[in-house]
């Protein structure tokens, strides 16, 4: 056998240890698929892919993805559970949400992460150099309308936030808690509904004051229309009648808005979601993942090509469906009147207005981005704003709505209204252009109305039909979640909720 | 010519010797049952001479006139004989009683003396875990050490257990132990790779001493694993082991209605006329669907093993295939592996080795999605009973009729069609090889280098009859993890008069790397064909790389005096990349103390009392399992409009630290009549504190919870374990082996500002005060009779309607842990007939029944599909009905109704062997050993757990795949 040096051996051995020791650097790993937040704002480029991150708030099922679409109207009394439906929402349903209630949380966990997302874009953004090669003043640009669509962002978001938790009212205590830079602090206080008005209003003034023309043709990104329809929305909750009407007219008075007023272009809008008249803005569907987040007519219809009877989880009741007159060129585009795959007795009205987008078929079945802010309703805004101002702006926007809906509308009908019958149509018109786009229970809040959802057939869901829901009823303001209240100690649940 | 030269040879070397030298001839015996021994050395008092006896026991050996021989045998007391003119002797060998306490037991980086370890160490033997019916050995240490909690995650063969050591030990990180093979870390489910037939021991190192050698990773115990090798000086060993078999669901209480129950319900609750002209067909089929449903299943395994060795040279090698079909239709496991070893004295200093493990298993796995009526063990409960799920010849309906439920009912007969599926193939390697330098007699030093590698495919399909928009599609996720080790061990080991040193430093290097990716493609060429050179369109990929390092030095020292006062000092430094930069090393400790008071003099004599030792022990271990990189700010790809997005996912914590535990022992060892009855008593407290926990903030810092060091939890209890050899005599014989753990567990402290830990919706709660895993629900109080509605009982016990989630209470005692569990065996044998059985327990250990929620719940959500057989009886249906179940039309909901005891006492093994008698055996030239015997598993279980399987590792029972019971007969050979 070769004699193996026991010296040259243990001299190898002892500096092989000795190498080992060196290894202590190996100890600083970092993650392969995600970066510091620190590393992202060394460039506006970095700052860019944050914006990204802030859009992509969009995609959230538990926010406009579907919740935030199907929730108002599954909550009130555009939309009935089928009796086969799977067990999801029915609490909303049912008016049974308390504060461990799954949509709610999930709701929370959503949008104050986003606001979270957008202070700490606002935090850093002052703080991205300009690097060599970069010119000064475009990044300086760049950054203050990147600021812009942030801020406006932030708004909807915060609005979003208070449209579901809030009283509509100036004078009450019970607002949001939030912060306009990242916060590390665990418990944090409500603050008023005033506070949080004041900085919604805020940050859509300052916004509206930085972005310029910027993406001014875009429908997928935040722009000087978007924060016009979203100031008549917020102002119109607020009953400043006027403010809501002067951002409205930014948008009124441009002429490439306007209404479809043939059947052929309003089924654009909803089958393809393509309309530069009607369309503000919409989430941007660009590739499979993207298509995989919208698919809300999954719910609505669900027909899989395998199956062609739809099978809906949601269906509209009947009376509803029907008070939509058959000239009306909304009755066959917003309704599929169908018998379906579980209720094989008579046809139900299905929900038809996200019935699958053809170019995204591919991705994903039946997806179709929400229209988030439209024409129709900064008109609708108008139109009832203007009606605490001047009724005859209301009555000449009615008709000119109906007009484009309805064709052959006699306009007379809507010059003879009273003032009380006029107010009504405004709000059933308002109900019916704006069903299943994630407004009626918030309108219903607004309005201070309650409503009845009747019993109608074998298909509804046994356990729904919740009868009569007053205007008082504290499930108005839904429950801060449970989950936010355990470590939270400082924030007030809404009155009437357990806990 | 050839014998002729040799004659030549012998007559001139041996001629002159035969004047002197005999031949003496010899049989050697067990002192207890007559049976040969093979491998005894025989050795010619002060001569070189020597020699051992063979598999009969015989041996054969030259001597000079009058001579003194010696037997000895590992475990046996050696013998000294003066054979006198002897030339046939007769040898009856006894197991040594003190040499029980000499046995070397590997603590990891060392091995001790049995009688000099401070720690507590329970030591299973390989035999207890070989041959059996599970796929992954784990499971078979279930009731056999005390403080082993082990429990099925599942009835899919080769899933791996739940398994802690003395309690759970963490709240938010890793609670498994430590497994070590042969040095090399594994993690729990590698072992549905790893052959049990290849296992010759099992050590399970549970207190400080035993672990904080193991710093940062030692805090949940540490099971050592120490693998089969050859024998040196020994005639080659062949060992066969195989057995055959089958598996069928286990049990299940749940009863669901049959045809005419179900009728009558559907009419009752108007949703079918009485006078249905269907009615009269439909009551021709009456299938009780889980019989239809599961279906028995066979299990083979096979290995066949080598042990051989020379002087210089020892070799193991094996090859096992098992394979083993689960009890859902579509489920199989198959395993092939194969293991050398070769240890080598490469020359007089230096020895060295190496060990292989190549495994290969392919498994097809069924859908076991808990939360799902897809999964066969929910949908077998949930199909009408006049439903026949098959055609005539046997095969899957393509569409059922009467099971409306979205998806499900396709499920049996796409899956068996092969139209979807998942499947898993996973290769590992798993080795290592070492140089032993003697650099003085009392001085070694180790390198060994080992390396745990995985790939790891998983793949899914969907034909295009099922995923029509793609046109068929498939995914496939490969990940390879890869675990290195390098370890540099000095020991020391010498006895100076009274005192004795057993010392170790070292350096350890640990590295490893996961790393996967996945991606999908869809729209096939033809229907069949599910690989991806058939699809024409890739859809998406995505991947990812993580790094894990920890660099190590460690030292420990036992020292003993004479042989009765023993102490060990351990120290260890660990730095690991998963901590906060603020905090990236830290220091382990301990310290063990141990009075072997059989070596005092006035015990050494004493008869009865063969073995009596009395150990304490105290220091600080360290838990590092939550993750590659929780202490990071980390921004993750979210991306808006194809365009590159990215959002803050988690919040930094530079300060984040290892998980702490101070870990206490005290505990004694006591033997007697020659050990044939020993006790080991110990009662521990361990404190985990600085838990990294999930600290709840508000949702405005953007996050739900940041990562951080806080809290406290206490695990203290007592384990008791004795083994008997009652009776042990040359015809009959019996052991009894027990043991029993009681552990309470306690959170003591957890953020300070709050005293529950987040989660809602679950109702498990975690909570200052009381053990983790303290159930919190609602209460159900009644159904009212007037309206048939539910009533429960808010926070204050009043009665609601209102079903809230603010009332939820902790039900005090109810906890999904078992505070007390154990097991026994007992062996009994006449004349090499015997029985085996090895029972286990658990006391006090409460699950949800959520399947029986499932099945019960009574509204239209859940009309189609079958309800449990008193529903219908049970429930309100007129005013005035004192009901179990609320009127049809309920909502529902889920609270304490669903609550239940799921203690067990569970007949995990009955064995009926027959050992070949060995005269028998001798005659035949060829079998040193023959065994053939019939085993059953989970024959019998006593609980009251009304649903699925008691033995469930989660807090809700919901659909599980159900472990199964077998059958089984095998045959175990050495030739």
């Amino acid at each position: 056998m070769i004699a193996i040096n026991k010296k040259i051996f243990l001299a190898a051995a002892l500096g092989a240890s000795m190498l080992m020791s060196a290894c202590s650097k190996k100890l600083d790993q970092l993650p392969t698929t995600s970066v510091s937040t620190d590393e992202i704002y060394t460039s506006i480029n970095g700052a860019e892919i944050a914006l990204n991150g802030v859009y992509s708030t969009f995609y959230k099922s538990d926010y406009y993805g579907r919740n935030y679409v199907v929730i108002p109207d599954l909550a009130a009394d555009n939309m009935i559970l089928s009796a086969w439906a799977n067990n999801v929402y029915n609490e909303i349903h049912r008016w049974a949400i308390h504060s461990g209630t799954y949509e709610t949380l999930n709701y929370w966990a959503v949008a104050y992460p986003a606001l979270h997302r957008a202070n700490v874009f606002l935090a850093n953004i002052d703080k991205v150099p300009v690097l060599s090669g970069e010119n000064a003043e475009a990044v300086a640009t760049k950054k203050k309308t990147f600021k812009a669509h942030i801020q406006a962002l932030r708004a909807m978001f915060m609005f979003d936030l208070l449209r579901v938790y809030c009283k509509y009212d100036l004078n009450d205590q019970l607002g949001l808690p939030f912060v306009t830079a990242p916060t590390t602090e665990i418990m944090h206080k409500r603050k008023t509904v005033k506070e949080t008005y004041d900085q919604i209003v805020q940050d859509l003034n300052d916004a509206s004051a930085a972005i310029g023309d910027d993406n001014a043709s875009s429908q997928t990104r935040v722009n000087k229309y978007f924060i016009a329809a979203l100031q008549s929305r917020v102002y119109l909750y607020f009953q400043k009648w006027d403010l809501a009407i002067a951002a409205a007219d930014k948008i009124m008075n441009v002429a490439t808005f306007g209404y479809e007023t043939t059947g052929a272009n309003l089924l654009k809008v909803w089958r393809d979601d393509a309309s530069a008249k009607e369309i503000i803005f919409k989430p941007a569907i660009t590739e499979v993942n993207e298509a995989k987040n919208f698919s809300i007519g999954q719910w609505l219809i669900n027909d899989d090509v395998a199956r062609n009877k739809p099978n809906p989880d949601f269906i509209a009741p009947k009376a509803f469906a029907e008070s939509f007159s058959a000239a009306d060129l909304r009755r066959t585009i917003y309704f599929r009147k169908d018998s379906v795959r579980n209720y094989k007795k008579d046809s139900l009205y299905v929900i038809n207005k996200y019935p699958g987008n053809p170019a995204y078929a591919s991705w994903q079945e039946k997806s179709n981005a929400p229209k988030l802010l439209r024409y129709a309703e900064v008109a609708l805004n108008k139109m009832e704003a203007a009606y605490y101002i001047d009724k005859s702006v209301s009555k000449t926007l009615l008709k000119a709505l109906r007009a484009a809906r309805i064709p052959g509308y006699d306009g007379t009908i809507v010059d003879a209204y009273d003032d009380v019958t006029l107010l009504n149509q405004i709000r059933e018109e308002r109900r019916k252009e704006l069903a299943y786009e994630g407004h009626r229970f918030f309108d219903l809040k607004r309005w201070g109305l309650g409503f009845t959802r009747n019993r109608e057939g074998d298909y509804q869901a046994a356990e729904n039909a919740v009868g009569e829901i007053k205007a008082d009823n504290y499930r108005f303001q839904w429950p801060i979640p449970q989950a936010e209240r355990e470590s939270n100690k400082l924030i007030d649940q809404n009155p009437g909720y357990a806990n | 010519m050839k014998k002729a030269l040799l004659f030549f040879l012998w007559v001139l070397v041996a001629v002159p010797m035969l004047a002197q030298q005999r031949q003496v001839t010899g049989k050697v015996t067990d002192t207890r049952d007559g049976t040969p021994l093979l491998g005894v050395t025989v050795s010619v008092k002060g001569t070189k001479a020597g020699t051992a006896t063979d598999v009969d026991g015989n041996f054969k050996i030259n001597v000079n006139g009058d001579a003194t021989l010696s037997f000895s045998f590992v475990g046996y007391e050696t013998i000294t004989m003066a054979i006198g003119n002897k030339s046939h002797v007769i040898v009856k060998m006894g197991p040594d009683a003190k040499t029980l306490g000499q046995v070397e037991v590997s603590t990891g980086y060392v091995s001790k003396r049995r009688g000099t370890i401070t720690g507590a160490i329970s030591v299973i033997d390989g035999k207890q875990v070989e041959s059996r019916p599970a796929g992954n050995f784990l499971h078979n240490l279930q009731g056999q050490a005390p403080g082993a909690y082990i429990m099925a995650a599942g009835g899919r063969p080769g899933a791996a257990p739940a398994v802690f050591l003395r309690g759970i030990g963490s709240i938010n990180s890793g609670t498994a132990p430590l497994y070590i093979v042969d040095g090399q870390p594994v993690s729990g489910s590698d072992f549905s790779l790893i052959s049990p037939d290849d296992i010759e021991n099992i050590n399970v190192l549970k207190d400080a001493s035993a672990t904080s050698i193991y710093g940062s990773r030692g805090a949940n115990g540490v099971i050592l694993i120490t693998m089969k090798k050859g024998t040196k000086n020994s005639r080659p060993q062949i060992d066969y082991h195989g057995f055959y078999g089958y598996a069928d669901i286990n049990r299940s209480k749940f009863k669901m209605m049959n045809t005419k129950d179900r009728l009558d319900y559907e009419v009752f609750i108007g949703k079918r006329a009485a006078d249905d002209p269907a009615i009269p067909e439909l009551l021709k089929n009456d299938f009780n669907q889980s019989k239809v449903v599961f279906k028995p299943s066979q299990t083979q395994s096979h290995q066949l093993n080598v042990k051989s060795g020379n002087e210089t040279t020892t070799i193991y090698f094996s090859g096992e295939y098992y394979q083993q079909d689960g009890i859902y239709f579509d489920n199989k496991f198959k395993r092939y592996s194969s293991r050398l070893a070769i240890d080598n004295q490469t020359t007089k200093w230096l020895k060295s080795g190496v060990s292989m493990y190549l495994a290969y298993m392919d498994e097809t796995t069924p859908n076991e999605t808990r939360n799902s009526l897809q999964n066969p063990g929910m949908l077998a409960y949930m199909l009408m009973p006049y439903e026949n799920l098959k055609n005539d010849d046997g095969s899957w309906k393509k569409f059922l009729q009467y099971q409306a439920y979205n998806g499900a009912r396709s499920q049996l007969w796409s899956r068996s069609q092969g139209l979807t599926g998942n499947a898993n193939d996973h290769l590992k390697f798993l080795g290592n090889a070492y140089v032993e330098a003697d650099i003085r007699k009392d001085l070694k030093f180790t390198s060994r280098f080992g390396m745990n590698l995985s790939d790891y495919v998983t793949k899914t399909w969907n034909a295009p009859e099922l995923a029509a928009a793609d046109n068929g599609n498939a995914t496939r996720r490969f990940s390879r993890w890869s675990n290195a080790i390098w370890s540099n061990i000095l020991n020391y080991r010498k006895t100076f008069g009274a005192h004795s040193i057993n010392a170790v430093v070292g350096t350890e290097y640990n590295a490893l790397t996961d790393y996967d990716f996945s991606t999908t493609s869809r729209n096939t060429a033809f229907p069949t064909l599910y690989e991806f050179g058939a699809m024409t369109v890739a859809n998406t990929s995505s991947g990812s790389l993580s790094k894990y390092r920890m660099f190590s030095t460690l030292g420990s020292v036992n020292y003993g005096y004479k042989d009765r006062y023993f102490a060990d000092l351990s120290i260890r430094r660990d730095g690991s990349s998963k901590f906060g930069a603020n905090n990236k090393w830290g220091n382990f400790w301990a310290v063990g103390l141990l009075w072997n008071a059989k070596n005092e003099a006035f015990l050494k004599n004493n008869q009865l009392i063969s073995d009596l030792r009395v150990r304490a022990s105290i220091g600080l271990t360290g838990n590092d399992d939550i993750g590659f990189y929780p202490s990071y700010s980390i921004n993750s790809k979210s991306n808006y409009e194809s365009k590159p997005g990215m959002v803050p996912t988690q919040a930094s914590n530079p300060d984040l630290a290892w998980e702490k535990k101070r870990k206490f022992n005290v505990g004694a060892d006591l033997g007697l009549l020659d050990n044939r009855v020993t006790f080991t008593l110990d009662y521990y407290r361990e404190l985990t504190y600085d838990m990294v926990l999930d600290v709840p903030v508000s949702y405005l810092t953007g996050f739900s919870s940041i990562k951080a060091n806080m809290g406290k939890m206490q695990n203290n209890g007592v384990e008791f374990s004795f083994k008997t050899d009652i009776i042990r005599s040359n015809d009959i014989n019996l052991k009894v082996t027990g043991n029993f753990t009681y552990n309470k567990n306690r959170v003591t402290e957890l953020y300070g500002f709050r005293d529950e830990l987040l989660g809602t919706g679950t109702g498990i709660l975690v909570k200052v005060g009381y053990p983790r895993g303290q159930f919190k629900y609602n209460r159900f109080s009644r159904v009212n009779p007037d309206d048939g509605s539910e009533i429960w009982l808010d926070k204050n016990g009043k009665e609601t309607t209102n079903y809230d989630g603010g009332d939820a209470v902790i039900l005090d005692g109810k906890n999904m842990y078992a505070p007390y569990y154990g097991g026994a065996t007992l062996d009994f044998n006449y004349k090499g007939l015997g029985i085996f059985m090895q029972w286990n327990y658990m006391i006090d250990k409460y699950m949800v029944n959520n399947t029986q929620a499932w099945l019960v719940w009574n509204n239209d959500s859940w009309f189609n599909t079958n309800r449990t057989a008193d529903l219908y009886q049970n429930m309100w249906k007129k005013p005035g009905d004192i009901a179990k179940y609320p009127k049809y039309g309920s909502s529902t909901a889920f609270d304490d109704r669903y609550v239940e005891n799921a203690s067990f006492l569970r007949l995990r093994d009955l064995t009926i062997y027959y050992n070949l008698p060995k005269n028998i055996l001798s005659s035949t030239k060829v079998f040193r050993n023959a065994r053939v015997y019939a085993r059953g598993n989970n024959l019998l279980t006593f609980t009251q757990w009304s649903g699925y399987d008691p033995e469930y590792f989660n807090n809700l029972e919901l659909g599980i795949y159900p472990v199964s019971r077998s059958y089984t007969v095998g045959l175990d050979l050495t030739f």
